[in-house]
């Protein structure tokens, strides 16, 4: 493998690690949201006492 | 009136090795059949995944559960099926925010503390014998080391075998990769074997070997739950060196014992450590109590009082008499339920779901 594939895999890493970083609770949370039935308020998501 | 229904149900080949090869190798595919027709016929018991096997005396002792100063657990429930939770979590110092979102085949989890850093779990069942399960720690910082396992098990009918990756790097196969196996070798004796290939480095490598073995005679009642006088005795040398080694009872229908032995085997005799635990869990109608004592003069109890079924309230003591040191704390735990998704399940009658894990 040459070196500069390994650079591309390396920023291709660093990439869908901050990805992850942001994304993942808030891709649950919207999951969570959209199959949930009846669909909940979306303050009530996040707020501890709604 | 509904009309009468004719379907014609072609013969269904049984799966087997001699219809899926092709017809040259149909001797080795009925060689193969008569094996796995001998295989089902001994009937062994499913022997548990490897990285379980200790873990009923992991449930009964304190040291998974137990914590230091304050904390208030919150979660809300906000729909049953599919389960999604949100939990919030208030300890000293630090305050998470979490989800969790679950069916029958799929288990989302993720995490996020007040300085910034993540933990993430997937975990997909493709059928009720194959589960992969993907989990992310990322620091808050690039600098701060992160990772990022991926794991494979394959659950057969007395055989158990997982695939384990930490940090796999695609680039230059560094990570550290393991792999275990456990079988079923009579109805009350499991052996297994586990397989560490560490490369830290392209130019560094290691590989060890670690054994298992685990003699059990454990009988379930209707709902999976082990009866009273089961029994679950385990062994292992790690492939790290050390050996342990872990016993555990079910004592009365409410009360499980368990005792565990960590011996770390080493040249030099003052490197040389031995760990002794006992531990009791009962199990009461509101309320359960762990205690145990280990040989280096810590004794601790928590005790996880259910007030209401939505309110519960925690004690954890620990007391070490040979560094004269304790610890103490108190916490909350809170489980609130939307309205709407109490109404929804109620409707529904519907039983939780099990996702996989």
């Amino acid at each position: 493998m040459s070196e500069d594939n390994k650079e591309l895999i390396a920023r291709g890493i660093e990439l869908g690690k901050t990805v992850v970083h942001y994304g993942w609770v808030p891709l649950i949370l919207f999951i969570g949201w959209n199959s949930s039935n009846p669909k909940p308020n979306l303050i009530k998501l996040i707020s501890p006492l709604a | 009136m509904a009309a009468p229904q004719f379907s014609v149900v072609p013969p269904v080949a049984e799966p087997s090795y001699k219809n899926s090869l092709p017809s040259f190798l149909s001797p080795l595919g009925s060689a193969l059949d008569r094996l796995q027709h001998a295989r089902e016929a001994l009937n062994l018991p499913d022997p548990g995944k490897a990285e379980d096997l200790g873990r009923e005396v992991k449930m009964t002792h304190l040291t998974n559960y137990t914590f230091d100063g304050a904390r208030a657990d919150l979660s809300k429930v906000l729909s049953q099926v599919p389960a999604f939770q949100g939990q919030m979590g208030p300890s000293p110092g630090t305050y998470s925010f979490g989800a969790v979102y679950a069916t029958a085949q799929t288990f989302l989890q993720g995490n996020v503390e007040n300085e910034g850093g993540v933990t993430g779990r997937f975990n997909y069942g493709w059928s009720p014998k194959n589960l992969t399960k993907l989990s992310v720690q990322l620091s808050p910082t690039a600098q701060q080391p992160s990772m990022l396992s991926v794991e494979h098990d394959r659950m057969g009918k007395d055989y158990t075998l997982s695939l384990k990756s930490y940090n796999p790097s695609p680039a230059d196969l560094t990570g550290t990769y393991l792999a275990s196996y456990l079988q079923s070798v009579s109805s009350n004796l499991a052996l297994g074997v586990e397989a560490v290939y560490q490369r830290p480095t392209p130019d560094l490598e290691d590989c060890t070997l670690g054994y298992m073995a685990k003699y059990h005679s454990v009988k379930k009642d209707e709902q999976g739950q082990p009866l009273k006088d089961s029994w679950i005795a385990t062994a292992q040398i790690l492939s790290q060196g050390m050996w342990q080694a872990t016993y555990w009872k079910k004592l009365a229908e409410r009360v499980d014992a368990g005792v565990d032995l960590v011996v770390v085997p080493a040249m030099d005799p003052r490197q040389r450590k031995a760990i002794a635990t006992a531990g009791v869990k009962y199990d009461f109608r509101m309320a359960t109590f762990r205690g145990q004592v280990d040989s280096e003069g810590k004794v601790s109890a928590l005790l996880e009082q259910r007030l209401s079924p939505a309110f519960a309230f925690l004690v954890a003591g620990e007391m070490d008499h040979k560094l004269n040191k304790s610890k103490f704390g108190v916490g909350i735990m809170v489980e609130s339920a939307s309205e709407e998704a109490m109404e929804a399940a109620a409707a529904a009658q519907t039983a939780p779901i099990a996702p996989p894990m």
